[in-house]
């Protein structure tokens, strides 16, 4: 291995995985932790790669995890090269394109080495049951994949310049210059990973369970899904909270009632959960069920706008704060398990304005406090 | 008018400072104190930005507790150290504020040339040096229609002839009615700026220090 291609897998590769270490080793008990022993392990994965080469669904499911972790690795090279330590990629553009693009094809060899070895063993059981056209297609795809992943950081670097003018023009997001828009430009630049797998899940999760006959699940239990796929959001609230309070503090110095902050929070709570709002419109399509539609509707942003209001009620660190969501969660499914199911955004509503205009302009980070301790 | 009653603040079980009672009339004051003394605390404290105990009440009608929307109007704050979203631009924020406290086109553009803010405020505040942040903040402070302006170590960070420009921005906006407190630790008195009264806060008290013109 050159210098060069050493120099870029210390600074982007290794930092990657060092970052990322606590997924990899949730993603690895995942698919490997759960089974009884490694034998159970191995025949789940065999039966995972049969799929893989035998189903066309299993294929694009696979594909488009694969796809997303690409994606992963290229938004993780793209944050680097807005820092300034990361400064001498552009160097590189003094390279010959051949030798850029290979550069670059290695370090994205590294960066994509877990979807390469599972296509190494996904070649080998080809190989082994004589799936050989299948095999060849899964193959080719993960060879497409790198190429692909490394052209575009090679893209990426050439083009720097130009895509930090679009970025910063803000062409491809064209908010009202309000609070509302401030805070889901966060949203949208700074939790964007977070919050596609937030959406994924949640978004996922609802869609099929609406669809899903009514007389396979209780119908208590889409509202148990629904509650849970919220207090999935509060890592959203969670950071939008922090950027309110961290670089847009000086908020405070503005003549803005209450009520408006509530208002602009609450309808950015309503953009973020409009996927939800979709996934849940065959409750009126499939079963005729507007009134149940109604409360999910409204019970969505006010209760992201509720979690939103208890932050305010005392510095909280994210443990503390899960705890907290724990609690509501429970109180929540309590309440939604009774017939009257107006009474959840009805709670969400009258308790977020009460906590929110008791406690906002009583709040302090606890940081300063412990500094000076 | 700006009355200060019964101030107590603390960081937990540290006790930052107290006042027991303090009335500015309009003009031009100055706070002193060395690192740590609480300055932008009470800088802070009086802009809004800080929860504290007691009472500010400003032209004997508006409480920063009771009608905090109104008071805020009326007091604009610059920070020592301001801080933006980093992905945000300068015409962004300034749009923003501007729109909040009803500054007008030619109040900022007038600002804008005093100060020598240029084109850099169609870039993101990510981009800026701690000068170009701090100019910002100026602009913004000085933007809408308060009474009252505070001025976080205004000086800091500036070059010569930008320290020069704020100052005839002050003395210009003084002449207007509008009223400044400025925090400095370095000698900011010059043949342009006469202040009102100074202040020093030590040992967890405010004290006058000198009596100006």
């Amino acid at each position: 291995m050159n210098t060069l291609a050493k120099i870029l897998n210390r600074s982007i590769a290794g930092p990657f995985y060092r970052q990322h270490a606590g997924a990899f080793l949730f993603l690895f008990f995942l698919l490997f932790g759960i089974q009884p022993s490694f034998n159970d392990a191995l025949r789940t994965h065999y039966a995972f790669i049969t799929g893989i080469l035998t189903s066309l669904n299993f294929f694009f499911i696979a594909l488009s995890c694969w796809i997303f972790y690409a994606v992963k690795t290229f938004l993780f090279f793209l944050s680097c090269l807005q820092k300034e330590a990361y400064d001498f990629l552009y160097d590189l553009n003094a390279l010959q394109p051949r030798k850029k693009f290979m550069l670059l094809l290695k370090l994205n060899i590294v960066l994509l080495a877990p979807v390469l070895c599972y296509g190494v063993f996904i070649a080998g059981v080809a190989i082994k049951d004589r799936h050989f056209f299948s095999g060849l297609v899964v193959v080719l795809v993960i060879l497409i994949l790198h190429l692909l992943a490394a052209f575009a950081t090679y893209l990426l670097i050439q083009k720097a310049k130009f895509l930090q003018q679009v970025i910063r023009k803000n062409v491809l997001l064209p908010l009202p210059k309000t609070l509302f828009g401030f805070v889901l430009k966060f949203v949208f630049r700074r939790q964007f990973i977070t919050l596609l797998i937030v959406k994924f899940l949640s978004f996922g999760c609802l869609y099929f369970f609406v669809r899903t006959e009514a007389s396979v699940f209780e119908e208590r239990m889409l509202w148990m899904l629904y509650l849970t796929s919220l207090i999935g959001h509060s890592i959203l609230v969670y950071k939008n909270f922090h950027f309110m309070e961290g670089e847009l503090s000086f908020y405070r110095n503005l003549p803005v009632s209450g009520f408006s902050t509530l208002l602009s929070l609450f309808c950015v709570y309503v953009v973020l959960l409009l996927p939800e709002a979709w996934a849940l419109r065959a409750l009126i399509t499939n079963r005729g069920n507007a009134s149940e539609y109604l409360w999910m509707l409204l019970t969505g942003p006010s209760f992201l706008l509720l979690l939103h209001s208890l932050l305010y009620t005392e510095d909280m660190k994210m443990e503390e704060f899960l705890k907290l969501l724990f609690g509501v969660w429970l109180v929540f499914v309590f309440f939604s398990l009774s017939r009257n199911h107006w009474l959840l955004p009805a709670i969400c509503f009258v308790f977020s304005p009460v906590i929110f205009l008791i406690s906002y302009y009583k709040y302090e980070k606890n940081t300063e406090i412990e500094g000076l301790e | 008018m700006l009355q200060l009653t019964a101030i107590r603040k603390s960081f937990g079980s540290h006790h930052v400072f107290s006042i027991d009672e303090l009335l500015l009339p309009n003009g031009l004051f100055w706070l002193k104190g060395a690192n740590g003394s609480g300055k932008s605390t009470l800088m802070k404290l009086i802009a809004g930005l800080l929860p504290f105990e007691g009472e500010i009440i400003l032209n004997e009608k508006i409480s920063i507790h009771k009608r905090p929307a109104d008071y805020r109007f009326l007091v604009n704050h610059s920070a020592a150290e301001p801080i933006y979203p980093s992905f945000l631009t300068g015409n962004e924020l300034l749009e923003f504020v501007g729109a909040i406290k009803k500054g007008t086109a030619q109040q900022i553009e007038e600002v804008k040339e005093i100060l020598g803010i240029d084109s850099y405020l169609a870039n993101p505040t990510g981009s800026y040096s701690s000068g170009m942040l701090k100019k910002l903040s100026l602009l913004l402070a000085f933007t809408g229609k308060p009474v009252w302006i505070l001025l976080d170590e205004p000086f800091t960070t500036l070059d010569q002839a930008s320290q020069s420009a704020l100052c005839e921005l002050l003395r210009q906006r003084h002449k207007e009615g509008i009223s400044f407190i400025i925090t400095s630790h370095h000698d900011i008195e010059t043949s342009d700026i006469y202040f009102n009264k100074v202040f020093t806060l030590k040992d967890k008290q405010l004290s006058e220090t000198i009596s100006g013109q």
